[in-house]
């Protein structure tokens, strides 16, 4: 088992720029203006900076990019690095972040992310998988139908509960001015819409956004001096399918399975406890499968579990309260842990779900490749 | 004006005997001499054992449906006659799971577990896909 750093380490800032359509930004301005809105967040500066850790834009690979991102935010780090656990990166840098401060190695460390794939290059979002490009396989709607599409067989999930879990995540974006969709949407609307990689959905994809995230981590001692309330981190999981989803074992398990066990394990809490979720929504079948892997029902009913509005704001476990990837913006996670933070400092306004001291967080990326959790509290124990 | 050309796969020397298996209609795999494993794709080195030698064998050209999609977007020019087309996960008799098309069915007909036979596609006059169907 993991040794646990329940309570020891928290998030301080938050920040983020505005979401879905902002041209003329470069993936580098996203994260500089989001790493000052999370540093003015908190009311530390870039001279309290001795850690700089980034997930590499997904639309433009570069080399040495948070060495760029700390010369654009003029800081020469103690840590610096790039992670590629695509949309798990997130969650991921946090552990490392962690890691690194435990180890004295650095004191306060900004995460960020930020990207233009909307209104600058794409051309990654609908790439060819190799070899199978001969046979027409395009795009990650192209491999997460063949998840759907087992679901549904070996469970009986049906298309209207992946329409639940999109419905949810646009309701909650309409009470959200940053979201880049708004308008709430019917049943009738999700079963209306074209199929792009049947059984899956135009409503049942996220879009690609512009926009960047940032966090930034350091120990709860110095989260405690700052102007916002701590979000203390209490569990933190990986866990990583990793092999192309054509020749894993079984499709349908992901890596929340591990990833979970390892969070639950950690913080000393089970899904009982979890009073919100912010999971990785990048197609409406991936939180159905989470739900299952983390252990809030049973392998396969994950489609019953989204439907009757449990999943509400009002529900037994609001889920995705500005939107998620579905609605708030497709950027790949961080957006997903700056709503949990500030759930859990009750910043929500309309969409502030009732109870919100003990949440979960959820990155995954590739074709459900890769997996990270993350358990926020209110209070460190 | 004529279609544009279908993506083909990146032949190399490694993987070069599975696609001549597939346009002598004899489709083979490489089985690791070391510890027997059959394995796809083709690499140099088995991915269970890290052996690096490989000897070719014939498979039965037989397996069973894993999962499936019905691709309605078109991403490239060259599918736009063929959409709607089912892409499919294939479990082989031998074990080795793959990315295919299913060809002579409707996706209505489809259920994992179906047994399916492989069929041969020329798509160049280098390349030839193996696709599958449901077998008789």
């Amino acid at each position: 088992m993991a040794r646990t750093i329940r309570g020891k380490y928290a998030i301080a800032g938050v920040g983020n720029t505005p979401y879905g359509r902002v041209p003329g930004v470069s993936a580098l301005s996203h994260n500089v203006s989001a790493i000052a809105s999370a540093l003015e967040d908190c009311g530390l500066t870039t001279a309290d900076v001795d850690g700089v850790l980034t997930k590499a834009p997904s639309s433009d690979f570069t080399m040495l990019w948070s060495a760029k991102v700390s010369e654009a935010i003029g800081v020469v780090p103690a840590v610096t690095a790039t992670l590629d656990q695509a949309g798990a990166s997130n969650i991921g840098l946090i552990t490392y972040a962690v890691m690194c401060i435990e180890l004295g190695m650095c004191s306060v460390v900004v995460i960020s992310y930020g990207d233009n794939p909307l209104t600058g290059k794409r051309s990654f979002y609908n790439r060819p998988r190799g070899d199978d490009a001969a046979y027409g396989l395009f795009g990650a709607p192209g491999g997460y139908s063949m998840i759907a599409q087992r679901h549904m067989q070996l469970y009986g999930t049906k298309s209207t509960q992946l329409g639940a879990v999109a419905i949810n995540a646009r309701k909650n974006a309409s009470m959200n001015s940053n979201a880049q969709f708004q308008q709430a949407i019917t049943l009738e609307d999700h079963q209306a819409s074209r199929f792009v990689a049947e059984p899956l959905r135009l409503l049942d994809c996220c879009p690609v956004s512009d926009g960047g995230a940032a966090i930034v981590v350091t120990s709860a001692e110095r989260a405690r001096t700052l102007r916002r309330p701590p979000a203390y981190i209490l569990g933190l999981g990986q866990s990583h399918p990793a092999w192309d989803v054509s020749r894993r074992p079984e499709a349908t398990i992901s890596g929340a399975k591990g990833s979970g066990q390892m969070a639950f394990a950690m913080a000393g809490l089970g899904p009982q406890d979890m009073q919100f979720a912010e999971l990785y929504d990048c197609f409406s079948i991936v939180p159905i499968v989470t739900l299952e892997d983390y252990g809030f029902c049973k392998k396969g009913e994950g489609g019953a579990f989204v439907e009757n509005g449990r999943i509400e704001l009002g529900g037994e476990l609001p889920l995705n309260t500005a939107g998620g990837l579905l609605a708030e913006t497709g950027m790949p996670g961080m957006q997903m842990i700056v709503e949990a933070v500030r759930q859990i400092r009750r910043e929500g306004g309309p969409r502030q779900a009732p109870k919100t001291d003990v949440g979960i967080v959820s990155g995954q990326g590739g074709i459900m490749t890769t997996h990270a959790t993350m358990i926020l509290g209110a209070a460190a124990s | 004006m004529s279609a544009p050309e279908r993506p083909l796969p990146d032949i190399n020397d490694v993987n070069l005997p599975y696609w001549e298996s597939a346009k002598a209609h004899a489709l083979a795999l490489p089985v690791c001499v070391r510890c027997g494993h059959t394995y796809y794709p083709m690499t140099r080195h088995c991915p269970r054992c890290l052996g690096t030698e490989s000897e070719w064998r014939k498979v039965a050209g037989t397996g069973t449906l894993v999962t499936w999609n019905v691709m309605h977007q078109v991403y490239d020019q060259a599918f736009a006659a063929m959409a709607p087309y089912i892409v499919a996960v294939v479990q082989l008799t031998e074990g080795p799971q793959l990315v295919t098309n299913l060809v002579n069915t409707d996706a209505a007909a489809l259920h994992v577990g179906l047994p399916l036979t492989v069929q041969y596609l020329k798509i160049s006059n280098d390349v030839t896909l193996p696709v599958y169907s449901p077998s008789a």
